[in-house]
């Protein structure tokens, strides 16, 4: 279990958040920081070198321009440095690069999409969580904080979720099997009602099983199946060998009849609606 | 099913192991305390003893530096000292042991969700650590075996090419470590023997092989931003003042006094309590990861929570 944090909405719907740790915020910086020094050395390295300018020279003795293109260089530094993540926090929802490829989000505390204000606070408290070196401030905070916030977050009033990433509720093709109807007989003709505890290995099998060995594979889908025909009523032997194809038989099963039953379930929301409007 | 597990990415793997770490930090700061507490008995006995015992006779050590001088008496004293030091140096190692037996206990029942007290990970603890004990020689032995076979051909690349040796090494000295990162959590949570873990670990790795490789490299690279560098990085401006005050080691009277300055003083114990809080943190989080990494490669391999851990074949600590 990682940290979460379940925010109540005035419509009393409750919405859990994972919460982001060190671990993969430490990650998604590392890619953001070689992100930023790529960017560094491919703008700004040929431009300094184009001027051919000398960083010893005392400020009284630089001419005009060549004061005028460091003063651009220092910003287009703190632009990268700050300005980066600002920017991609604001375009695109709370991420950077780095973030959205280890699937994290900036929001803040109510959970509202991060503003450029929150952005701004956040970032540019990066230079107290970087002290003294290396984030060593930062990192301590998060790891003592229950919501593993850096300063810059606290301050700001944000922090760092998990996206959740969608699983397809179809995991296999489902096509009808072979000897469907005879295995539906063979459990008794009728589908009880599964709970997730037993629906859930299912389905995380059918998700998984091309990455289990098949001595794996048998004792998973004998396992599954044992605790899952408790719900059924099977009448005699196994009428076939494949113990895989009953499992694949009862997911289909279910699904089929949970796709009718919201079938159902909509037609009837709509029917009140239109005999309304025409009474 | 249960359905607090599930396979994992990398960044997920470190972040429950940060939150396990976090939420007994208290349980781990007491199994250190207890583990440790006859070491530091000790420790502080011998240095007493020491300041006493050096008192009492100025020049034992010049006297130790010239063994034709030793009377018979002092000569079995110093044998009697070696001795204990072997003997100190012996229960330091087993306290170690019997710590990362407890270490091990405490986040494999955060991985499962329950949160255990220090006397509950240390129970079987003499067997656990033996075991662990046997499985690090074990490990050491066979390391050795195999680094030896290899460094020849190795050294003989490193004679034609140096940096292409260099890598090979590199690379060689990566794969036995993944392939072996999960050895001494089997032997504790698995309650195997301590000798087919190794062979184990293999066998989960080797499916998991970049996964394990990337998290290996990744805690290294966590470790090295946060305690090497900062160990550096705070020592070199040490150098530095000891330089700008022209004071150097061969005049320990001017050390002390540079030390003892309010400013060095704040400067030391900032550096002190930084070090030893990221130590902790980070010698627990590289323990705990590698449980982690366990739970995460039964359970893409084996699909361990589909199934009660009773039925799952496996037995596990508890």
């Amino acid at each position: 279990m990682n940290a979460q944090l379940t925010i109540r909405t005035p419509e009393n719907v409750h919405i859990r958040y994972d919460l982001a740790g060190p671990g993969s915020r430490f990650f998604a910086l590392v890619i953001d920081n070689l992100i930023q020094g790529l960017l560094l050395t491919a703008f700004l390295w040929p431009l300094a070198k184009g001027k051919n300018l000398d960083l010893n020279t005392l400020p009284e003795k630089m001419g005009l321009w060549d004061g005028l293109f460091l003063a651009v260089l220092i910003f287009f530094i703190m632009l990268i440095a700050l300005g980066y993540f600002i920017i991609f926090e604001c375009l695109w929802d709370g991420q950077t690069p780095g973030k959205k490829l280890l699937g994290l989000k900036v929001r803040r505390l109510g959970g509202q999409p991060v503003d450029f204000l929150a952005s701004l606070l956040r970032n540019l408290f990066r230079i107290v969580d970087i002290l003294p070196v290396f984030y060593v401030a930062g990192f301590l905070t998060m790891f003592f904080n229950s919501m593993g916030r850096r300063i810059g977050d606290i301050v700001a009033g944000t922090m760092v979720i998990r996206e959740r990433r969608s699983k397809a509720p179809l995991p296999v093709g489902l096509a009808p099997e072979e000897h469907e109807e005879e295995i539906k007989a063979w459990l008794g003709g009728s589908l009880p009602e599964l709970t997730e505890g037993e629906l859930g290995p299912i389905r995380e099998y059918l998700r998984r099983c091309d990455a289990f060995a098949p001595a794996t594979r048998k004792r998973l889908v004998e396992g599954i199946l044992r605790r899952v025909l408790v719900c059924f009523r099977p009448a005699g032997p196994m009428p076939v060998v494949d113990a895989e194809q009953v499992l694949r038989v009862i997911y289909r099963w279910y699904q089929t009849a949970n796709f009718a039953r919201e079938e159902a379930e909509h037609g009837r929301e709509e029917k009140p609606a239109v005999s309304y409007e025409n009474p | 099913m249960q359905t607090h597990l599930r396979p994992m990415g990398i960044g997920e793997i470190f972040d429950r192991c940060f939150y396990i770490l976090r939420t007994n930090f208290g349980t781990l700061v007491k199994l250190h305390g207890i583990a440790f507490l006859p070491v530091y008995i000790l420790l502080a006995l011998a240095l007493v003893g020491a300041v006493i015992f050096q008192k009492a006779n100025p020049f034992f050590f010049q006297k130790i530096a010239n063994p034709e001088s030793l009377s018979p008496g002092l000569a079995l004293l110093v044998i009697g000292l070696f001795l204990l030091f072997i003997f100190f140096a012996l229960l330091v190692m087993a306290v170690i042991y019997v710590n990362i037996y407890g270490i091990y206990r405490i986040f494999d029942a955060g991985v499962r969700g329950e949160k255990i007290t220090w006397r509950q990970a240390l129970k079987g603890w003499p067997l656990g650590a033996l075991f662990l004990f046997i499985a690090g020689i074990i490990l050491a032995i066979a390391g050795g075996t195999v680094g030896f076979a290899a460094g020849i051909p190795i050294m003989a690349l490193k004679m034609v090419n140096n940096v292409l040796g260099e890598l090979v090494q590199f690379a060689f000295n990566m794969i036995i470590s993944v392939f072996t990162v999960l050895a001494m959590p089997i032997v504790v949570l698995e309650r195997k023997d301590p000798v087919t873990p190794v062979w184990r670990s293999i066998c989960l790795t080797v499916k998991n092989f970049w996964r394990a490789l990337g998290v290996i490299l990744l805690s290294t690279l966590l470790y090295m931003c946060l305690y090497v560098l900062i160990t550096v990085l705070f020592l070199l401006p040490f150098f530095w003042i000891m330089g700008m005050s022209g004071v150097t080691f061969d005049n320990p009277e001017a050390l002390l006094n540079m030390l003892l300055t309010p400013g060095m003083l704040a400067f030391g114990l900032g550096l002190f309590v930084t070090i030893l809080l990221l130590s902790f943190i980070l010698f627990h989080f590289n323990l705990g990861i590698q449980v982690i990494m366990l739970y995460d490669f039964k359970i893409r391999s084996e699909g361990y929570d589909l199934l009660p851990p009773e039925e799952v074949g496996i037995t596990v600590a508890g």
